[in-house]
């Protein structure tokens, strides 16, 4: 229709006017949109980025409305409701009814003529000002512009104060990951500072910003740094962690950040769950503090302890900072034991040496390999101290009975010489002395290896040794007459009970020594069942099956040296064979139950280490009533020798008067204690307690230990201790002990005296030699106080005493007659003690007469004095007793053993006590004569009771 | 009709069942056990449930050989704590430790069943089963009753196992030397390499087994006298006698015992002559019932045991074994002692004075014993002339000493003097008891033409010592007879001085 031309013409006037300033505003809502949804989206929360985008969205909208404005003013009605509407609405709604009418018309012409209809139109529509449709159209585009600028200046306002924040944004909801991918200058870092850990004593030093640097751990880095833009949460982040930003009030930033370990430390700013980093960041490698390292001399090895009874442990340990302690660790099996051998103060390097002796008290219990490591701490604070280990060294004790096994042969051999020497006398015509004198000394020589040798610490000592030692004697004396007389039948009868009494000697010690070794492999068997018990548990699985094959290759070891320990052993020993069989048996079935049921039963059978058949009276001889029970006795089936039982009588013997005697003693010192009254011996008590004092006060200059036994420091040392030990019995109370060792302090004092002029003047042993001239003096009058205050003393008391004097002086009379009679029983039966022991004995029995003669005339000092020479020599006359420690060792096995149980007077713990116990340890550790060893013994610990 | 129901009821429990009282499965299953009859027991006890039943069935277990089984049973906590469940239980749990890890042989055709608490006593086993076999078949011959399959033989290593199986004290085992015990329906006996100069195993093995038999040939209601007096007649007669199975006579011994106040009345040896005191009134004990038992049947014939067996097992429930004597014999008991006991004072019969339980030994005693010790020294060394002349220096003293003689033989064979070797064993007339060593020699020195049963004697005593073993053979060579040489590796490995 040519009119809908002029509709044309007014939706384009209209269009041409309004739709660029439409289009200009859903630009700048557009616009907007964007900077709200990057500022929304900077806030780096969860809702964030959904919030960005339906801004975005929802800024985007216009534009889909203005098309859609667009689309409908296609319809020239509604280019009439826009246009001619607002501006001629009578004439608009006239031109919309003539249009309607020319459109009906034109689609249903009986309605009426369709040119009528268009003519009206047409003259409707040419009424139409277009000049007032275009004025309209201005208006409106103004209004749409104008609400553009309002919208554009409003966006433009809110980031125009921080225009950064919508890069920020931006950034912000482009992170992956919780990191923003564009870095971000956020700092001007100032100063960066590092302390490192105060144990590791270093200054603090600076740290260069944005270079690689080497830090150690636990180092603590401060960085400043002046904030670029104000109002960012500012972090210091290596992506794992983050320590915040705080102000310090004079407008810079300050973070701490503690080295961990190796890490790329950048400031970052944190907008919610994200980071935006800056591009360039601090390197830190942080150095670890190493675990100390440690070398034990000749480690890694394997050492058997029956060679070696001395295991030298030299070790060296080093750490990158510092050492705090450093310990020797012995495990065997589940056990272990840790001894601290050094507590450096300082130092990165610690070394020292001591030797692990086979008498020490892990490595005789352990029978399962021991491994010794050196272990030393470090002082890290950080991460904790750290413990580093030396290779090991593994040590290799004695199976069970190995060395009783040993010792066994050895004194086997011996008896078998015997037995030959027994034969070629038995097969002579006639006797020639030379011959036979020379045989004797043969026979002397074999046995004396025996007596002297050891087996890892193991010698042949006590009754046996005792008996066999009485048998030679016995057989030398009884050969000197043979030969003299020249009587082959005596020399050989001589000879067959000397050999069937050293015979029944090594029954009774293989039989002893089975007993014992069952007892320990019992608790090994019981040990494996535990251990088998443990593996029920597949946790423990393979502990139990390390554990069970270790005992069970102990049983096995021990049951292969029991049976060289005689009769009682190869009984004992193919038992044990058996059980370790019947433990294996249902382990390798897989039947842990009856495994664990035959180690008990070994066990139990082990704890009573029976003959595994007996009959009383019969030994296992066959003995008893009729074929159930074993069988008739054969005739001249019995012991061919009762050495070994008289042996042990006579030790039994032995002790009993010595401990009885001992009694006496006690009797004797209670009673002259006793006699005084209370205030007189508190008095006595207290003159004796400041007497120790000057005792104390004289030696105190002096050396206490010294590395030359025979320097006059050496002696000067001895004499301290002694003089230390006169002070000790002195606050006891005991004077005749406090007086003996102030004469062998005087002693050594001289001693130290002459040794010390003999040196160069000037030097330190003439210095210590005019010291101890010094200590000398002032000691010879104390000790003299002493002897004098001791001899007010026992008069007094033996005064009071009369009494129980009298019945002591009976008593001694009565024990020394015991005396006697067991020299004359030990020289008339089968086991003859040596004849240095029953000398002593008879030195004894002469003491306790002269002692019971003293005690009767009221000479109570005297009687004591006399008493303890009687003590000392029964004493002697024991057999020493088994002794099983290392033969030459300097401190002695006895003297270690004891200085660890000794009890250090109250009155002196401190660190005198300390230093008193070591010179104890000294003095005892030298040699002594093996009769004297156990005298030696009681007497320290009479000493530091 | 009722009535006529309810007493057959009634018999049918009276018969299958000795007794009245309830409840009926535990008692008659326990009647099963002591007839050894295991097959009957478990269809009785299997199952069951009630304390009695399980004590019933523990106890079947311990028969059986099932210690394990036996423990568990009786470690419910409903059963009641009496005297019963405390020995069944100790006595279980000794068997089930004792027993753990052993090793069992069987020999199906002959019925005898081996428990080795020691595996190296495996060699023994042939030889177990034939003296087995051998003193089953003599007993069933003797007394009339069998023993059912199979045979059950606990062989341990010592007296504390010995103590463990059986719930006799260990210590009383050792006072008195026992070797072996008949109980829970098995023989436990000490392997011989327990003692040192081994012991008359195989004898031993037909004592137990004769136990068993009169256990079950009268559930377990023969006395003591009874039980021990069977088993000391039996015990050789599986076997030839020889003249030395009444040395010393247990006549003589028997007698020698009453003389010297120790012997004990026939009815008061206690629970087990194993728990004697002394082994000297262990001996006199045995003889006496060895020598009573002996007399008994000698004066009413062969039959009369197995006669006195049945009737002891027919006795009623409050019956006394004296009725069942009277019941076959005529006589009661006590006059049955009065007659022995008059019967030796009329004989005074003797031992030898070195095999007598009631003298000390001789002086000489202690002579013989140190010359002894210096011999075998002297062997060990080898010095053979010298240990020859210690030996001849004992027997001189002991001249009917068999062992000494064996030494003597040992020094002599050393010198390669091998004809006065033989003359120095000497000949069954020259000794008065003979060792295995000297049955071994014996065999030795005849070329196998001296007593057949020789080499069985010599390993029935002796098995582990390996010249006995090896029959004689230098070392390094073994017999022909597997069996034997089985034996004789196994005594070599038996670790000697």
């Amino acid at each position: 229709m040519q009119e809908l031309g002029t509709i044309e013409r007014i939706a384009a006037l209209y269009r041409d006017e309004t739709h660029p300033a439409a289009l200009r505003l859903c630009v700048a809502i557009l616009f907007g949109g964007v900077l709200g949804a990057t500022l929304l989206g900077r806030a780096g929360e969860v809702w964030s980025r959904p919030a960005a985008a339906f801004v975005l969205i929802a800024s985007a909208v216009p534009f889909f409305v203005l098309g859609s404005i667009a689309r409908r003013r296609r319809d020239p009605r509604a280019v009439m409701e826009a246009t001619v509407m607002h501006t001629e609405p009578e004439l608009a709604r006239r031109a919309l009814r003539a249009m309607h009418l020319a459109e009906q018309t034109e689609d249903e012409p009986d309605r009426g003529s369709p040119e009528l209809a268009q003519l009206h139109f047409a003259r409707t529509l040419g009424k139409v000002s277009l000049v007032r449709v275009a004025e309209r159209a201005a208006q409106r585009a103004w209004s749409l512009t104008g609400v553009g600028l309002v919208a554009a200046g409003l966006a433009f306002g809110v980031v125009i104060v921080d225009p950064f924040r919508v890069v920020e944004g931006v950034d912000v909801l482009a992170a992956r990951d919780g990191v923003a991918p564009m870095p971000v200058r956020w700092v001007e870092v100032t100063r960066i500072d590092a302390e490192p850990p105060s144990y590791l004593q270093l200054p603090r030093g600076r740290v260069r910003p944005y270079l690689p640097t080497v830090l150690y751990v636990g180092t603590t880095v401060t960085v400043h740094a002046a904030p670029l833009r104000d109002g960012r949460r500012l972090v210091l982040t290596d992506g794992a962690r983050e320590v915040p930003f705080a102000d310090d009030g004079e407008g810079t930033l300050v973070a701490k950040w503690e080295v961990e370990g190796d890490a790329d430390v950048k400031v970052a700013a944190r907008f919610g769950g994200v980071v935006v980093p800056e591009p360039r960041g601090l390197a830190i490698h942080g150095q670890v503090d190493h675990a100390p390292f440690v070398s034990l001399g000749g480690a890694p090895a394997t050492l058997p302890l029956l060679d070696q009874p001395r295991i030298p442990i030299h070790w060296e340990a080093q750490d990158d900072h510092g050492l705090r302690e450093v310990a020797l660790v012995l495990r065997a099996g589940d056990e272990e034991v840790r001894r601290t051998l050094s507590k450096p103060k300082s130092g990165l390097v610690d070394r020292g040496g001591i030797d692990l002796s086979s008498d020490d008290a892990f490595l005789r219990d352990s029978y399962l390999p021991v491994e010794v490591t050196v272990e030393a701490l470090d002082n890290d604070p950080v991460n904790g101290p750290k413990w580093g280990r030396s290779a090991p060294l593994v040590l290799m004790p004695p199976q069970i009975g190995e060395r009783e096994a040993l010792r066994y042969a050895a004194l086997k051999a011996a008896r078998d010489a015997l037995i030959d020497e027994l034969a070629r006398r038995m097969d002579l015509d006639e006797l020639v002395a030379s011959t036979e004198e020379v045989a004797q000394k043969r026979i002397r020589n074999t046995f004396e290896k025996v007596f002297d040798d050891d087996w890892g610490g193991l010698r042949l000592s006590g009754r046996i040794a005792a008996l066999a030692r009485g048998q030679l004697e016995r057989l030398d004396t009884s050969a000197k007459k043979a030969i003299a007389k020249r009587d082959l039948d005596a020399l050989v009868g001589a000879t067959e009970e000397a050999l069937l009494a050293v015979d029944s000697g090594l029954i009774a010690l293989g039989t002893n020594d089975t007993r014992a070794s069952s007892r320990k492999l019992a608790d090994v068997a019981m040990e494996t069942a535990t251990a088998i018990a443990i593996g029920v548990d597949p946790s423990q699985r393979q502990r139990s099956e390390r554990l069970v094959n270790a005992y069970l290759t102990v049983l096995d070891n021990g049951g292969g040296f029991l049976v060289h320990l005689g009769r009682l052993g190869r009984d004992l020993g193919e038992l044990v064979d058996n059980g370790v069989r019947r433990i294996e048996r249902p382990l390798k079935a897989g039947d842990r139950y009856h495994a664990r049921l035959a180690a008990e039963d070994l066990a139990a059978r082990l704890r009573n280490p029976v003959p595994s058949f007996g009959a009383a009276g019969g030994g296992g001889h066959g003995h008893g009533g009729g074929v159930e029970s074993g069988g008739m006795p054969q005739p001249g089936q019995g012991e061919a020798s009762e050495a070994a039982e008289q042996a042990a009588g006579l030790e039994q013997a032995l002790e009993e008067l010595r401990q009885e005697h001992e009694q006496q003693m006690r009797k004797v010192e209670k009673a002259l204690r006793d006699a005084l009254p209370a205030e007189e011996r508190e008095a006595m008590n207290q003159r004796m307690r400041e007497l120790a004092q000057k005792v104390r006060d004289a030696v105190k200059e002096l050396p206490q230990q010294a590395s030359d036994p025979g320097s006059a420091r050496a002696s000067a040392a001895r004499a301290r201790a002694q003089a230390e030990a006169m002070a000790g019995a002195l606050e006891r109370g005991d004077v005749s002990k406090a007086i003996e060792q102030g004469e062998g302090a005087l002693q050594n004092l001289d001693q130290a005296q002459q040794r010390g002029r003999k040196a160069p003047a000037e030097s330190a042993e003439r210095e210590v030699g005019d010291q101890a001239g010094e200590a000398k003096k002032d000691l010879e009058d104390l000790v003299q106080q002493g002897s004098k205050a001791q001899q007010d003393m026992q008069k007094a008391a033996s005064e009071g005493a009369s009494g129980p004097l009298q019945e002591a002086a009976d008593g001694e009379e009565a024990l020394a007659e015991r005396a006697r009679k067991l020299q004359r029983r030990s020289q008339q039966g089968q086991a003859p003690l040596p004849q240095a022991m029953l000398d002593r004995l008879g030195e004894a029995a002469r003491a306790m007469e002269r002692a019971a003669k003293k005690l009767g005339q009221k000479q109570g000092a005297e009687g004591q004095k006399a008493q303890r020479e009687a003590q000392r020599m029964l004493e002697m006359a024991q057999p020493e007793s088994e002794s099983d420690g290392p033969k030459n060792s300097p401190e002695g096995a006895d003297g270690r053993d004891f200085a660890r149980d000794a009890n250090v007077p109250p009155e002196a713990r401190d660190k005198r006590a300390e230093d008193f116990r070591q010179r104890v340890t000294d003095g005892l550790g030298r040699e002594a004569p093996p009769h004297l060893k156990d005298a030696l013994r009681r007497y320290t610990e009479g000493l530091l009771r | 009709m009722m009535r006529a129901f309810w007493l057959t009821v009634l018999l049918v429990l009276t018969w299958s069942s000795s007794a009245t009282a309830l409840p009926l499965d535990a008692e008659r299953g326990r009647l099963a056990v002591l007839d050894l009859d295991f097959a009957a027991a478990h269809r009785i006890l299997d199952g069951g449930d009630s304390p009695d039943v399980v004590i019933e069935r523990a106890r079947l277990a311990i028969y059986e050989g099932h210690c394990d089984e036996a423990q568990t049973l009786l470690e419910r906590p409903d059963l009641e704590d009496d005297d019963t469940l405390n020995l069944l239980f100790a006595v279980a749990k000794g068997c089930a430790r004792a027993t753990a890890g052993t090793v069992v042989m069987k020999d199906e055709k002959a019925g005898v069943w081996v428990r080795f608490q020691d595996d190296e006593d495996r060699a023994l086993f042939p030889l177990l089963v034939k003296t087995a076999t051998e003193a089953r078949a003599a007993l069933t011959n003797d007394l009339g009753a069998s023993l059912p399959n199979p045979v059950k033989i606990d062989l341990v290593r010592d007296q504390f196992a010995l103590a463990a199986h059986t719930g006799l004290p260990e210590e009383a085992a050792q006072t008195t030397g026992t070797v072996a015990v008949a109980k829970w329906g098995r023989v436990i006996m000490i392997s011989p390499r327990a003692t040192e100069d081994g012991y008359p195993w195989a004898d031993t093995l037909a004592h137990e087994l004769t136990h068993l038999v009169v256990s079950m040939a009268t559930r377990d209601r023969a006395p003591l006298w009874l039980q021990e007096g069977v088993a000391k007649r039996q015990e050789v007669r599986w076997r030839p006698l020889t003249r030395f199975d009444d040395v010393p006579s247990p006549d003589a011994v028997a007698w020698e015992g009453i003389e010297a106040g120790i012997a004990l009345p026939l009815t008061g040896l206690g629970p087990s002559i194993a728990m004697l005191p002394s082994p000297e009134q262990a001996t006199v004990a045995f003889a006496e019932v060895a020598s009573f038992v002996r007399y008994w049947v000698k004066e009413n014939g062969e039959q009369a045991l197995p006669k006195l067996l049945v009737a002891i097992k027919e006795l009623p429930r409050d019956g006394k074994v004296a009725d069942a004597i009277k019941e076959v014999s005529g006589t009661s008991f006590a006059d049955w002692e009065k007659r022995w006991r008059a019967h030796l004072a009329a004989t005074t019969p003797k031992a030898p004075a070195e095999l007598s339980p009631t003298q000390a030994l001789p002086a000489s005693g202690l002579i013989a014993a140190k010359k002894r010790r210096l011999a075998q020294l002297l062997q060990s060394r080898e010095h053979h002339h010298a240990a020859q002349t210690q030996v001849e220096g004992a027997r001189e003293l002991f001249p009917r000493d068999a062992s000494l003689r064996c030494m003597h033989a040992v020094s002599l064979r050393g010198l390669g003097r091998e004809t006065d070797a033989a003359a120095a064993l000497g000949t069954k007339d020259d000794i008065l008891r003979p060792t295995g060593r000297w049955w071994s020699m014996h065999d030795f020195f005849e070329l196998g033409k001296g007593d057949p049963q020789a080499r069985s004697l010599a390993v029935g005593r002796e098995p582990y010592n390996p010249p006995v073993a090896c029959q004689e053979l230098a070392w390094g060579e073994l017999p022909e007879d597997r069996v034997m040489r089985i034996l004789c590796q196994a005594a070599r490995r038996v670790p000697r001085e």
